[in-house]
């Protein structure tokens, strides 16, 4: 005897699609089973319920995705998806049924499997997912912050969506930023992706029609609210999993500017259908995880994988910008050795050995933490900003691309350039070829006024033992280092003529570093208003006075609020917020 | 315009607040301060709009940002007219 074989999904999860052209493709790419893992044993099927898009989404464009896919098309004509999700709910054939009220949402790569695996844990459960918003900050901010979807189309790219879905983790926002950790866990309001086994969808009646503002108001709180509540049900919420919210014009509630106005609304809609406070679910929960992706994504990236290419890059030029090869200083030692033989004074070289060991120790210190020893003792290295400044100039850099902050790389103030060698290694390591490196430098040191103040007797010093780099020797070592291109700008001339008039449009990273008062203020006043949201500000003669002044001026005129981060003993930093 | 009598505000406040946080109404007293129940901005617009449905009324968004407790809300409705 041979039955025939069973073939009721195991799984229906049910999408509500209204005017999603640009997102849907995305969130059914991120069901389909070439994207969700440990799916293999399972039959599954996707229905979307479109409801009322002018140009409804066809199944036929989706038919490379290997998806059980049919689209339904509900025609009550509500701005509400309460019947498009009753509708879906009707006709889903699976034991269980995940629910995703907003179709621009998409899954991370093992939403499907957990939510099986974990309600197979309880006879009567309720599996709730973490719910996620794309972008760096709340997309209702988006006007302040300037995201838009082609923010988040790069935002994406920057990742190689879809190659591995668990990095959607780095580029968004929502549990994981809320002030204490447990919130992560904690199952909170509503689930926008929610499972729950058939008999309990029938149990609990779907959503309740009564919710009919745009968005459908807190019908999906409410749904969660009543079947968290239901006897001897248990919740058990997804660690690890979550779904991501695309920016979009047509979402419900948080993703909008006049959010609050809505809330206001929906909490109304919800007062009079039930009577009582709306209120998230307070009841203990379990905490289901299968994979640690996301723990190893947030904490160590790079832990236990191998090396990639552009990190080993990066880290070389560091070394070769730091010059801690030291080769060609060693060269120079030898040639003073014998410079001093030649001129038959080795008797100063004896003498020099009993406090060498003591100096050696003070350049090598003063070198690696950016420090000037002596006006006359310039460092060997590319730049004199030491290695902590370099590798945060270098993660500034890296968090501009990873987060898709749109605009230029400046740098003013050059000396030999090292700084603007490593913003320029990092685009090249990344394959950026969008973005310019500006360079702003006088090419012949500091200048001798600094406002009123004549500085010329520390200034000449300072030019004539080294400060002073023409632009051709920059151009030589960007050349060396194989890193000379178009999109390496130079500014030659002193700041006040030549930033105002500069054609820069937009500046993602504004690296200062003119030391004078002057020099600060005249680059913050020419340029700082050009500097995006999310883009930095890095000052690195903070601990001098005269550019302490500076900045903390034009911060109180300006009315900054954003705090400065210290970078080690010299520089300071802040994120541009708005 | 429509006005309240203040023990039926009072005892609606102090009803939907204990629900907000799963607390026994004895728990909501007067001077119970919002900071304590560990209300937020988003909170308050929520309770505003219960309270709106409730008494079909309109009242100003900062009624529950301007007030620390139920005591100096109740005062704050009298002057604008609602409570009698
Ligand atoms: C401390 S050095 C820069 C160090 C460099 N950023 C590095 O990574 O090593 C200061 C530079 O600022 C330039 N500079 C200072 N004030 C300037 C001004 N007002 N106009 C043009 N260049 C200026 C000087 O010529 C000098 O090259």
């Amino acid at each position: 005897m041979s039955a025939a074989p069973d073939l009721t999904p195991v799984l229906t999860v049910v999408v509500i699609s209204f005017e999603m052209a640009r997102e849907l493709p995305r969130t059914l790419l991120s069901l389909s089973p070439g994207y969700q893992q440990g799916m293999e044993g399972h039959l599954y099927e996707v229905i979307v319920v479109d409801n009322g898009s002018a140009t409804p989404p066809v199944a036929a464009d989706f038919a490379g995705l290997g998806l059980d896919l049919r689209v339904l098309h509900c025609t009550t004509g509500t701005r509400s998806p309460v019947d498009a999700l009753n509708m879906g709910l009707a006709a889903s054939r699976g034991g269980l049924v995940c629910c995703m009220i907003d179709g621009a949402r998409m899954a991370s790569p093992g939403l499907l499997s957990a939510s099986i695996a974990a309600s197979r844990l309880h006879p009567r459960p309720i599996v709730f997912s973490a719910s996620m918003m794309l972008g760096h900050h709340p997309q209702w901010r988006a006007h302040e912050t300037g995201y838009s979807a082609a923010v988040e189309d790069a935002l994406l790219d920057s990742i190689r969506w879809p190659e591995d879905g668990y990095r959607l983790f780095e580029v968004s926002n929502g549990q994981s930023s809320a002030p204490s950790e447990l919130r992560w866990y904690a199952p909170g309001h509503e689930s926008n992706a929610v499972t729950l086994p058939r008999a309990l969808w029938d149990e609990v009646g779907g959503y309740d029609p009564g919710f009919q503002t745009a968005g459908g108001g807190f019908s999906s709180c409410d749904l969660f609210s009543r079947s968290a509540h239901l006897p001897g049900v248990q919740v058990i919420v997804l660690g690890g999993e979550a779904t991501f919210h695309q920016f979009h014009g047509k979402s419900a509630s948080t993703a909008h500017r006049d959010g609050l106005d809505q809330l206001r609304v929906f909490s109304q809609e919800y007062f009079r259908l039930r009577n009582c406070a709306f209120k998230p679910v307070r009841k203990p929960f379990w905490f289901f995880q299968m994979r640690n992706q996301v723990l190893q994504k947030t904490t160590n990236p790079t832990k236990g994988a191998a090396i990639p290419p552009e990190q080993r890059y990066l880290d070389l030029l560091e070394q070769r910008l730091l010059n801690s090869g030291a080769r060609e200083v060693e060269a120079h030692l030898r040639a003073l050795v014998a410079v001093l033989r030649a001129e038959g004074r080795a008797d100063l070289l004896k003498q020099s050995r009993a406090g060498r060991a003591y100096q050696l120790r003070r350049v090598i210190g003063a070198e690696q933490q950016g420090l000037l020893l002596d006006p006359t003792l310039l460092p060997s290295a590319l730049t004199m900003t030491g290695r902590r400044r370099l590798q945060y100039l270098r993660r500034c850099v890296e968090t501009v691309l990873n987060q898709a902050i749109p605009g230029d790389l400046v740098e003013c103030g050059i000396w030999r350039g090292g700084s603007a060698m490593m913003m320029a290694g990092v685009l090249v390591a990344r394959g950026d070829q969008e973005r310019k490196v500006w360079l702003a430098d006088s090419f012949e040191g500091l200048p001798r006024q600094d406002g009123d103040y004549d500085t010329t007797a520390q200034v000449d010093l300072l030019n004539a033992n080294g400060l002073a780099v023409t632009e051709a020797t920059v151009r030589a070592s960007f050349t060396e280092l194989g890193l000379m291109g178009d999109s390496i700008c130079f500014l030659p001339g002193w700041f006040c003529d030549t930033l105002p008039s500069a054609p820069i449009e937009r500046i993602a990273l504004l690296r200062l570093d003119g030391d004078h008062y002057s020099s600060t203020m005249d680059a913050l006043t020419a340029l700082y208003h050009k500097v995006v949201s999310g883009g930095f500000i890095i000052i690195d003669d903070y601990a001098l006075q005269p550019c302490a002044d500076a900045v903390n001026a034009f911060r109180e005129m300006r009315g900054i609020q954003e705090p400065m981060e210290r970078i080690d003993q010299m520089a300071m930093a802040w994120r541009k917020h708005v | 315009m429509k006005t309240f009598d203040a023990a039926q505000v009072q005892s609606w406040f102090t009803r939907y607040l204990a629900d907000f946080v799963d607390l026994p109404e004895s728990a909501v007293t007067l001077d119970t301060t919002f900071a304590k129940l560990g209300f937020d901005s988003v909170d308050s617009v929520i309770i505003s709009g219960a309270f709106e449905e409730a008494f079909d009324v309109e009242v100003d968004a900062t009624l529950f940002l301007r007030n620390d407790d139920l005591r100096s809300l109740i005062e704050d409705l009298r002057a604008s007219g609602l409570i009698a």
